[in-house]
């Protein structure tokens, strides 16, 4: 009766009319994204690829870039120790960041789930970190970090910490990283609203048959409402890794790298390089680097998808 | 079948309507003046006033409109760059002086030169203020007029130094040393509760004041005259950092970084801070204070020298612009009297102009504070001289002075570094 | 035809009794507390937006502005011609939106549901696009939407148009990765269903797929509105004209390398903020009924 998801029948090679048909409509439907593909992002890509073979200042014509070879894939890992300062940085806050985030995001979502008074209020509340424009949202944790005027330190204060050990925040070399760690637990409101998203697809019939087991709360949130959830948990942990890497406007706003680079993260780097130092050939180098570690994250995450996450279309 | 086509039609439906949306919004107005394209950057000071700019230049030229093409936020730059590298940017571009060599290399800016000479009477040298035509000049040649600037100089708070029974304002001739007593007079801990709440003096995180003007003042430099080498590691440049350090530490009448952090310049509006270092377009946020400061002049060094740091900002011409004559026509409209008289009323900056500079609209007889003392600033006022490189400079200058002010930072060990990245960046080959 | 039950209660209510109270108390206590700390910026925001200054900087910290300034968001709303942004920032975004939802949901029916060769290899390529930094791109971005005048005769910079057209044309990768991973969770026996009823392709999508996905396309759709609403580099690279800025832009004004009027700048904010919340607020309710099964007629 479900022919359509017989693997058997997909791997013949043999082209039938199905399968022909079947590889026209799929075409067709990702035709919008093809084409946008071709049409807009593909030339910057190939661009930006010759780029970090070469020399270019970023706004004489592209004529005259100047090919130098591999030269500046060599210096960035050769003769520039900001580079590997950006990269283990930013490595240090996606290790934090990530599966925090993740965590807390999940947690909020499950709790916002329950069906209580007011719920939709306290979604909204709960989300507010994350609608705030960014430029607010900067103001307001400049404010919040602020050692001697912000909320923070002043709850600590009152909880009894000696203003000795009262933490710098952004001001602190050893502190800056953990306050942007700190932020980025706080505004992970987008991916709490896709984890309820994904509650949302969880079929109530496996809760009951859970309940005619006499499961637990913790045996039905262990074997019914997470396995139901890891296509939105592969989500978040892949667009986490990918939107960690490429961290930027906060740090350009908040801090600009500092306090002695504690916050020089990756793209911040690119970007001096790029828009403030007329070294576009450089940066796009940095980018392809980047590129081809989130890459090699995303698959491999990927690639390990296939023994933790369960795909109820698929069965 | 029914159920299909009602799909489809509404895909075309909001397809139409996209395309409406879409093509709704080139339309411009028929107009048959000639329009010149003109781009800037600031707040919305500088917005206010290039709008009555444009209207009063279009009053007297009613063949010509002006398009303003105002790029707030911080990545002025970055669009300036995207335009260029389309070969669309507009006739006229405001220009900062730390990216404009760089535009010049690449050729993005003509050469003012002749268009100057054609008004001799108008551009003699006499009638600038003599750092902000240099500022412009790229191997021998006017790339821009400057159309506004200012220096750093002292804000103090009034208030504070009459509690603290300071001579208000401090001798025209104070020194660092004198600086330095005054803060720590200024310094208090006003509920005895251990820990300071009036200090007087912020070291400041803002981009131009930073180290420079104290190196200066010092009697060290950043760079020797031709920009060979960096000349930051000499006993007076750590002299300088040192100082700064003991501000913070050894006084502590600078607040540590751990104890304040608001926004740039915030604790002195707050009413808790004895005196800090700004320039000009702070004045209309120190207006809006209910506090009473006033301006004054930078402290000579321990060599007798007085120095502060200044910049110019400037009009460009575009070079591939197609209305280089009408460009002109404005260029000189704002750089002019009646230009420069709005940029003086403007009250943020100070006109280039000395004679605009020295009206009674910048100088404001009818406040208490004395505004006419960044005029007089103008007899030590110093630019950095902005190499090639300039901006990776000014990245390493930044975090080697970040890395001082921490607890542990080292005089020796900043000047160090900085002397061998800078001269690394100095070396060729590129 | 079996279909599993319409009927769909939260889990929090299938233990009735007393067994649930100590936990509602908990669950409880836990939303006020966390919901306390996620009000605190905005709370802040929204004292600021009625301070001076100065006063914004007060220690210790005061939540009630004393005296109120209400006149800031007078002053914030006329410097600029905020009127103008709130309707350029609304034609954009609700464009996007649509576009999004639109094209999106095709091209991950597509990569979720549909079978045909390369769809893997696409997929992948579909990530890549956004592992690579804008910043690197951005430039010879700008640069094609200028030439494409040469091309086309119209003019396309300094127009939504390049702001507008990707949203068409799959829009965010991220928006569709989403939807794929939705789409992939839910039960196949629907659209057997729907097939075996002689349904196509097409109808399958939009008679069975869309109508069960109203949870992920509800979110993609505040996710769309707020990117797009928050969007500052977008319109900045596209968008040169005064009267064409969005209101990301105009809050930029407040904001100058020399110091931000903090005040103005947050009632400003709260302005832009306002319809944002009105939406999540109404959009949140499609995240509490799960998946409308009965939607479907077998």
């Amino acid at each position: 009766m479900i022919p359509r998801n017989d693997p058997a029948l997909w791997k013949k090679k043999r082209r039938t009319a199905r399968w022909w048909r079947e590889t026209r409509e799929g075409y067709l439907f990702a035709l919008p994204w093809l084409a946008g593909f071709f049409l807009f992002t593909l030339g910057p890509m190939l661009v930006s690829i010759a780029m970090s073979f070469s020399r270019w200042d970023g706004i004489t014509p592209v004529s005259q870039m100047q090919w130098v070879g591999t030269e500046n894939y060599q210096r960035l890992f050769t003769d520039d120790p900001r580079f590997l300062k950006a990269l283990s940085n930013t490595a240090w806050y996606v290790m934090w960041a990530v599966p925090f985030g993740t965590l807390n995001a999940l947690a909020m979502a499950l709790l916002l789930n329950q069906e209580v008074r007011g719920q939709a209020v306290f979604r909204t509340l709960f989300y507010l970190p994350s609608v705030v424009s960014g430029v607010s949202t900067s103001m307001m944790w400049l404010w919040l970090f602020n050692p001697s005027f912000g909320p923070i330190n002043y709850a600590l204060a009152k909880l009894g910490v000696p203003p000795a050990y009262l933490p710098g925040w952004l001001t602190d070399e050893h502190w800056a990283m953990s306050a942007f760690i700190f932020m980025s637990l706080w505004g992970v409101g987008n991916s709490m609203l896709i984890y309820l998203a994904g509650l949302q697809g969880v079929p109530v019939h496996l809760y009951e048959a859970a309940d005619l087991d006499g499961a637990t709360p913790w045996v039905r949130l262990r074997h019914v409402t997470l396995p139901m959830l890891t296509p939105t948990l592969l989500f978040n942990l892949i667009m986490g890794v990918i939107g960690s890497f490429q961290t930027f406007t906060q740090a350009f706003v908040m801090t600009n790298g500092g306090p002695n680079d504690a916050t020089l993260f990756y793209v911040l780097y690119l970007y001096q390089k790029a828009f403030q130092q007329f070294q576009m050939g450089y940066a796009s180098a940095m980018a392809w680097v980047l590129f081809f570690i989130v890459m090699a994250l995303t698959l491999a995450l990927m690639g390990s998808s296939k023994r933790w996450v369960y795909y109820e279309g698929e069965r | 079948m029914e159920q299909r086509r009602h799909g489809w039609y509404l895909i075309a439906a909001l397809v139409l309507i996209a395309s409406a949306i879409l093509s709704g919004c080139s339309a411009g107005p028929a107009d048959h003046r000639t329009e010149i394209r003109f781009c800037f950057f600031g707040g919305y000071e500088e917005w206010k006033l290039w709008q009555r700019m444009a209207r009063e230049f279009e009053n007297e030229n009613p063949d010509l409109r002006m398009k303003l093409l105002y790029w707030p936020g911080l990545n002025y730059e970055d669009k300036v760059k995207l335009v260029m590298a389309a070969g669309t940017a507009p006739d006229i571009i405001s220009a900062q002086d730390e990216p404009f060599p760089n535009y010049c290399r690449l050729n993005q800016f003509e050469d003012l030169t002749p268009y100057l000479a054609r008004h001799p009477d108008e551009y003699h040298p006499d009638l600038y203020f003599p750092t902000s035509l240099e500022t412009f000049r790229y191997q021998g040649q006017q790339m821009a007029v400057p159309w506004n600037g200012g220096q750093m100089m002292v804000y103090y708070n009034r208030k504070l130094f009459r509690e603290a029974g300071l001579p208000d304002p401090p001798p025209m001739d104070w020194t660092i040393a004198d600086f330095t007593e005054y803060a720590k007079r200024l310094t208090h801990d006003r509920d005895g509760d251990g820990r300071t709440d009036q200090f007087g003096f912020e070291i400041s995180a803002v981009w131009m004041s930073s180290l420079i003007p104290w190196v200066w003042t010092f009697g060290a430099d950043i760079l020797d005259p031709e920009m060979r080498h960096c000349t930051i590691n000499t006993p007076e440049a750590r002299a300088a950092m040192q100082w700064l350090r003991d501000l913070r530490y050894q006084h502590h009448v600078a607040p540590q970084a751990s104890e304040f952090t608001g926004a740039a310049g915030a604790i002195f509006m707050t009413g808790n801070l004895g005196m800090e270092i700004n320039g000009p377009w702070r004045l209309p946020f120190m207006r809006e204070t209910e506090e009473d400061w006033d301006v004054w002049h930078m402290p000579i060094g321990p060599g007798g020298e007085r120095w502060t740091r200044g910049t110019w900002d400037g009009l460009a011409m575009y070079r591939r612009s197609r209305r280089k004559e009408e460009a002109w026509r404005f260029i000189r409209f704002a750089t002019g009297r009646r230009g420069q008289r709005l940029v003086a009323e403007a009250g943020r900056a100070v006109p280039p102009r000395i004679s605009e500079a020295h009206s009674d609209a910048f100088i404001r007889p009818d406040t208490p504070q004395h505004e006419e003392r960044f005029l007089e600033g103008m007899k030590y006022f110093r630019t950095q001289r902005i190499h090639l490189r300039w901006a990776e400079m000014n990245t390493i200058l930044t975090r080697e002075y970040e890395a001082l002010l921490l607890p542990d930072g080292d005089p020796a060990r900043a000047a160090t570094n900085i002397e061998t990245e800078i001269n690394a960046l100095l070396s060729p080959p590129r | 035809m079996t279909l599993p039950t319409p009927h769909n209660s939260p889990p929090a209510r299938v233990h009735p009794g007393s067994r649930v109270r100590p936990v509602k108390v908990l669950t409880y206590l836990a939303l006020g507390t966390l919901g306390a700390l996620f009000l605190m910026p905005f709370l802040w925001a929204l004292s600021a937006s009625f301070k001076t200054n100065a006063e914004i900087y007060d220690f210790p910290p005061r939540l009630l502005p004393n005296p109120f300034h209400p006149e800031n968001y007078r002053i914030a709303v006329s410097v600029l011609p905020f009127a103008q942004f709130a309707v350029n920032s609304l034609v954009i975004t609700v464009a996007c939106v649509i576009g999004q939802l639109l094209s999106g949901s095709l091209v991950a029916y597509s990569f979720a549901r549909l079978r045909w060769p390369g769809r893997e290899f696409w997929f992948v390529v579909l990530l890549g696009t956004m592992m690579l930094p804008p910043q690197v791109t951005m430039v010879s971005t700008f640069v094609g939407w200028t030439q494409l005048r040469a091309v086309t005769g119209v003019e396309w910079v300094d127009t939504f148009k390049p702001l507008i057209l990707p949203s068409f044309l799959g829009g965010s990768a991220m928006l569709i990765f989403l939807m794929r991973q939705f789409f992939k969770t839910l039960p196949p026996e629907l659209e057997d269903a729907a097939r075996i009823d002689g349904c196509g392709t097409w109808l399958t999508f939009w008679k069975v797929m869309l109508p069960l996905s109203r949870p992920v396309l509800a979110t993609v759709a505040v996710l769309s509105f707020i990117a797009h609403w928050h969007d500052f580099l977008g319109p900045l690279i596209y968008l040169s004209s005064v009267d064409k800025y969005t209101l990301q832009i105009g809050l930029r004004m407040f904001q100058d390398i020399n110091g931000t009027r903090m005040n103005l700048l947050m009632a400003a904010s709260m302005i832009v903020l306002a319809p944002v919340l009105v939406l999540f607020f109404s959009a949140q309710r499609y995240l509490v009924r799960g998946i409308v099964l009965s939607g479907i007629k077998g």
